[in-house]
Order: C-alpha cells, then sequence, then structure tokens
C-alpha cells in the first residue's frame, strides 16, 4: 500500500548568553539557554520565515519541494519548541535552513538572536510529541539540581546533571520509520 | 592493439611462460569520474544580426544566474570550470554528481536580452568523460 512518508522534526529555540554582557548569577544556565519565547512569533511569521531561508538557499527546486507540504503541527512558546512536518526525503532540506536562522522571525522589525536546535527527527507525530514531554521533564530536572548544586555548599558526588541524549535520529521506536531514506 | 588474455590455468602449467606479442602493462577501472562535462551553445533569435559570441565572463555570468535562480545559494556555490568558449559554444567542467542539477539548471533558466533579442543557453552534450564528447563532435551532421 502507497503511503506518504513524512518526517516530524522537534526543535528548540535556544537563546545563548550574549558574551558582551556580565553573566547574570540567579537563574540556572538551563533556565536561561531555554527561555519562552516572545508571544509575537505566529505559525504564520515562523512558516514564512522557514520558506524564504529555503529559497534563499536552495532555490526554486527547494521551494518546489518543500512549500506546499511544510506545515507547524505544534508551536509553544512557553517551552520554545515546535514541531513542524516535511516529505520524508527532503528534511535535510529543511535542517539545513533552521541552522542558517539566527534570529526570531517576527512580523515586524527583527527578533531577538537565538538557536534553531533539531533534537528530534521522527516518523509520526506521537513519537515527537512523546520525545517533547521526555525532554521537558528532563529539562526541569536538571534545572533544579544545577539550582540546588549553586546554592547548596556541600557537593554531593550523587547530584550530577544527566546529560540530555545526542541520539536525534529515532529509528528504533518508530514502527512507520522504514528503511534509511539514504 | 590486441589483447590477448591467456586463462589462469595456462599460466601455471608447466610450460616456459612465452610473452605475447601483446600484453597488459596496466588495466585500471575507472567507475567514478571525478568531473562531468557539458557543452554548451548559445541560442538567439536575432537571424539579422552576426551570431552571438561568448566569453569566458559571459558563461560565467550566465551559468551563474540560471543555478542561482534553480538552485539558491547551493546552486550558486557550485564549483565550475570554464574549459573553453569559442564563438557561441562553450564547454564546462562541473563535479560529477552535481551534473544532472546543472543540466537541469541551464535549461530551467529563462535566458537573458543581448541586444533586445532574446537568447538561451541550450545544453548539446553532457558526458563523464571529454574525451568522447569532443570527439563525438560532427555526429549529428553526419546523420541529417
Amino acid at each position: 500500500m502507497v503511503r506518504i512518508k513524512e518526517r516530524y522534526l522537534l526543535v528548540n529555540i535556544v537563546y545563548p548568553p550574549d558574551p558582551s554582557k556580565p553573566a547574570e548569577s540567579s537563574l540556572p544556565s538551563h533556565v536561561v539557554h531555554h527561555q519562552p519565547t516572545t508571544d509575537k512569533l505566529t505559525y504564520q511569521s515562523l512558516l514564512k520565515a522557514i520558506k524564504t531561508e529555503v529559497a534563499l538557499l536552495f532555490g526554486d527546486y527547494g521551494s518546489g519541494s518543500l512549500d506546499a507540504s511544510l506545515s507547524i503541527k505544534y508551536l509553544s512558546l512557553a517551552t520554545s519548541t515546535f514541531i513542524i512536518r516535511c516529505p520524508r526525503a527532503h528534511y535535510r532540506m529543511l535542517w539545513a535552513a533552521l541552522t542558517f536562522l539566527h534570529h526570531v522571525p517576527i512580523a515586524h522589525g527583527s527578533g531577538r538572536p537565538c538557536i534553531f536546535r533539531v533534537v528530534r527527527v521522527s516518523g509520526t507525530m506521537r513519537k515527537a510529541e512523546e520525545e517533547a514531554i521526555r525532554r521537558a521533564k528532563r529539562l526541569i530536572i536538571a534545572a533544579q539540581e544545577e539550582a540546588s548544586c549553586a546554592t547548596s555548599t556541600l557537593t554531593d558526588a550523587h547530584v550530577l546533571q544527566e546529560p540530555l541524549p545526542t541520539d536525534i535520529t529515532d529509528e528504533s521506536s518508530d514502527e512507520s520509520m522504514g528503511e534509511g531514506d539514504g | 592493439m590486441s589483447q590477448t588474455t591467456i586463462p589462469e590455468a595456462d599460466r601455471s602449467s608447466t610450460k616456459k611462460p612465452r610473452l605475447d606479442k601483446s600484453h597488459d602493462i596496466l588495466t585500471c577501472t575507472i567507475k567514478t569520474p571525478e568531473f562531468s562535462y557539458a557543452h554548451m551553445e548559445l541560442i538567439t533569435d536575432n537571424t539579422t544580426a552576426e551570431a552571438p559570441s561568448l566569453d569566458e565572463l559571459q558563461v560565467k555570468s550566465y551559468c551563474t544566474a540560471a543555478l542561482r535562480q534553480f538552485l539558491g545559494l547551493t546552486g550558486a556555490g557550485m564549483p565550475l570550470d570554464i574549459l573553453k568558449a569559442e564563438g557561441a559554444h562553450c564547454w564546462v567542467r562541473v563535479p560529477r554528481p552535481d551534473l544532472g542539477s546543472f543540466a537541469a539548471a541551464i535549461t530551467a533558466w529563462r535566458g537573458t536580452t543581448e541586444d533586445g533579442a532574446p537568447c538561451l543557453l541550450r545544453v548539446r552534450r553532457c558526458s563523464d568523460w571529454l574525451g568522447a564528447m569532443v570527439g563525438s563532435e560532427g555526429q549529428d551532421r553526419l546523420w541529417n
């Protein structure tokens, strides 16, 4: 049976601290990096910025292959996370275009400098959502541990920050992700 | 030069090895050549004036415009070498994996107007091997 295969990219918006300004000491670094995003970021403005970047980087070919079936399925300003859907064959072009965006795309003016970091590529929406929930939980625990590390005077060997997993492509647990697409 | 091949069984027999009149000194198989070559011609509607002439800078600017429109920045960054530009013909070299994209970009290019006449670049021939491409130059004149 022929089925249209797609990829869902889970993307974080990360705000690196400005090196010229002095570091604010009170907040843990996890919280600073994953701040909530301004509500001027809308589905339309984000999609438009991504399409413009794809047209700039990949020309008519890129626009033709991605424009039609590119859509943002989930956008959360509080956690600075979104899930974007694209055709399976061209997800790397979309990933490259996201790498080249470096300001928050808002309708008027220019947004804050930021990084769009793809943390998961999945074949189904459900697995992408589950991964978003897992990462949010781990982020909260890590931020709490970092805050308690900073305030407590005793160094506890067990309180180590758990590194966030770097395995991005979700190959083992997605039943609808078939063989590698090259 | 004929190349005779002796089966391995004969070589290992007790006969004296004889040197053939012709034997292979080196056998080399190239499965993936590094570059591909394309031969293009500038076509124009302008029948009254003299034939258009191309120079290397014109070829470079036309190809860059075509690649930029079709493939964006990644296309404009394709390493393109212009081997020769003579009259209305030019020969260029591109990396082998990019030949398909390059030919598609040139075909999709809408062309420019030169002295009021619209002109296009037409791909006459492209090949992985320069010798074969240049050597088969007059073939279409032979059969027409």
